[in-house]
């Protein structure tokens, strides 16, 4: 696999990827970026899910965790995200059997716990609080590249172009900030507005976390009604290919509304028929400096 | 009217749901503002409160104007000002605010309380608590602030102390099932045999108030299952308590069926209780 050879030997190698749907793709290194460990890929689903849960609790700390349905190894993508409470995230009880009954689920889906997010109350401090850490800590044993993401309270208003988020990835035991360079969202315009128009239409309140279930355990903390509303409102590209995929990506910084920050437009050449457009861009954000 | 009716139901639950209430209670206001009679002015202070919730800076002028034009030189009018400077953030302001009234009546709790909210909004947990402690010495009697000290060290992890706050509300209030379950929750965080013993005590006693209590139930069984599997128990206490887990067992599964037979969609949740409640073995 050409991701095992370093960049600069790869540079000045045209390699040959393997038939894929009847056609020999070739790949001109120099246009695009091998896909890199450390990389983690937001879909909308989980995107639009948690932005919801904390709209849905405003004045509540919220935390949930962040799921995976494509194979260990390699880049991280998550897929999906479970909202799991809004009251008393220090307390241990509830926290544990919410993760063990997630973990169940997951191992019947197929799918796995690749990280946490949180939310605080608090909107000018979005940094991990101890119990962020801790349960951040519990998933990273199990999963090897997890993610701990922050949201940003403070910028979630519309006016926002960026993606209201701060993700941390553990190195050496310490939870540290992620390279921006290595995060990527799909379609972020696209994400965004269906996550405004999801809350202007008051659609969140469809949204079941595992507090709210256990206030009234008929409600389905796997929330399979709203995923189905937000995948109506994804167009293909934005959508997952399948397998989660071996894409070849190209990532460029995105100047925010403010100008902050540098612009590359490089074109990428997707190994992946689903998302073969000419214009195809793939987008990550500015953490924001401040 | 129903709706004054609504209103006057939010307003003794003390419910937040600001953004009903200041659809009903804007409507409220600009057609029928003639014929609530004196219910105006309460229903002008609580649509301004939801309001400021909902950042609704328009309507919370308008009211406090009103409010301020019927009763000049009200403390519980100034105590609503100093709430719309601080939901401007203006957090010095209001604390001024509070300030002049507390000169004028040492005694009035509600300017103390938002003094408090103030260090809380401004992320000064420890001065928080230390305000509220001082409070509590003076009104050993307010419910709501004891219960918002318990949430301040639990927030802050000092488990020990939000415990003792919530034996205070759970002496005064022993019919109350949450406090009871919140409780347990807290021994359960704490940890340690002896905690473990409380908290189920505790799930067991949140459960006789109200068998309906979820976390009460699944509290119950995860703490009987932590002290069957603690090694430092005797043959007998681990029996007992492999019963106690069992009985859980049985009532949440009965619980998840009941609800289950509704909805499909909750099958996931239903499946996944009945396998994990499987897979934790008791020894």
């Amino acid at each position: 696999m050409s991701s095992s050879l370093p960049w600069p030997l790869s540079m000045h190698l045209l390699m040959l990827r393997p038939k894929r749907n009847g056609r020999w793709w070739r790949r001109s290194l120099w246009r695009s970026v091998e896909r890199v460990m450390g990389e983690v890929e937001l879909s909308c689903l989980a995107y639009v899910k948690m932005y919801l849960h904390a709209c849905l609790f405003p004045r509540c700390s919220v935390n949930g965790l962040l799921l995976s349905s494509s194979p260990a190894g390699g880049a991280v993508c998550v897929t999906d995200c479970v909202p799991l409470l809004h009251t008393h995230l220090p307390l241990a009880p509830i926290t544990q059997l919410a993760l063990t009954q997630v973990d169940v689920w997951c191992a019947q889906t197929q799918q796995r716990i690749v990280g946490y997010y949180q939310a605080n109350a608090c909107v000018s401090d979005s940094s991990p609080t101890p119990c962020a850490l801790k349960i951040a800590d519990k998933i990273a044993e199990q999963c090897n590249n997890a993610v701990l993401l922050m949201i940003d309270g403070g910028k979630m208003s519309p006016d926002y172009r960026v993606p209201p988020i701060v993700m941390y990835e553990r190195k050496d035991t310490r939870w540290t900030l992620k390279d921006k360079h290595t995060i990527m969202l799909r379609q972020w315009e696209e994400t965004r507005d269906i996550a405004s128009q999801l809350l202007d239409s008051g659609d969140h309140s469809l949204l079941v976390d595992f507090d709210s279930h256990l206030d009234d355990i008929t409600r389905d903390w796997t929330n399979q009604k709203l995923n189905a509303k937000i995948a109506e409102l994804v167009s293909p590209a934005n959508a997952l290919p399948p397998g989660g995929g071996t894409v070849s990506i190209v990532t460029f910084t995105w100047s925010s509304s403010t100008a902050r920050g540098r612009q590359q437009n490089i074109n990428s050449m997707s190994i992946n028929h689903m998302l073969l457009e000419n214009s195809q861009e793939w987008r990550n954000w500015l953490r924001d400096p401040t | 009217m129903e709706m004054r009716d609504k209103l006057r139901k939010w307003r003794e639950d003390n419910h937040r749901n600001s953004e009903q209430i200041v659809d009903v209670g804007e409507e409220l206001i600009n057609e029928h503002a003639s014929k609530l009679g004196d219910d105006i002015w309460i229903i002008y202070e609580q649509v301004m409160i939801a309001a400021l919730d909902c950042s609704r800076d328009d309507l919370a002028w308008t009211c406090l104007q009103e409010l301020k034009r019927q009763f000049p030189g009200s403390q519980r009018v100034k105590r609503l000002a100093g709430m719309r400077l601080e939901a401007l953030e203006k957090y010095e302001d209001a604390s001024k605010q509070y300030d002049s009234i507390l000169q004028d009546d040492p005694t009035n709790t509600a300017a103390r309380k938002r003094k408090i909210s103030i260090l809380k909004a401004q992320g000064k947990s420890a001065e928080a608590i230390r305000e509220l402690n001082e409070y509590l010495e003076q009104f050993v009697g307010d419910q709501e602030a004891w219960h918002e000290l318990s949430e301040l060290y639990i927030n802050e992890h000092d488990y020990g102390k939000a415990a003792f706050c919530l034996e205070e509300l759970m002496m005064t209030n022993p019919h109350n099932h949450l406090y009871c379950e919140q409780y347990a929750e807290v021994k359960y965080t704490q940890g340690g045999l002896e905690n473990l013993e409380l908290s189920r005590k505790y799930f067991a006693q949140a459960l006789k108030l109200n068998n309906r209590n979820m976390r009460a139930l699944f509290g119950l069984y995860m703490s009987a299952s932590h002290i069957a599997a603690s090694p430092k128990v005797n043959a007998t206490v681990k029996k007992a308590n492999v019963k106690y887990a069992t009985w859980a067992t049985n009532q949440i599964n009965r619980a998840y069926q009941l609800a289950g037979r509704g909805t499909k969609e909750n099958k996931c949740s239903v499946k996944a209780v009945e396998e994990m409640l499987e897979s934790i073995t008791m020894s």
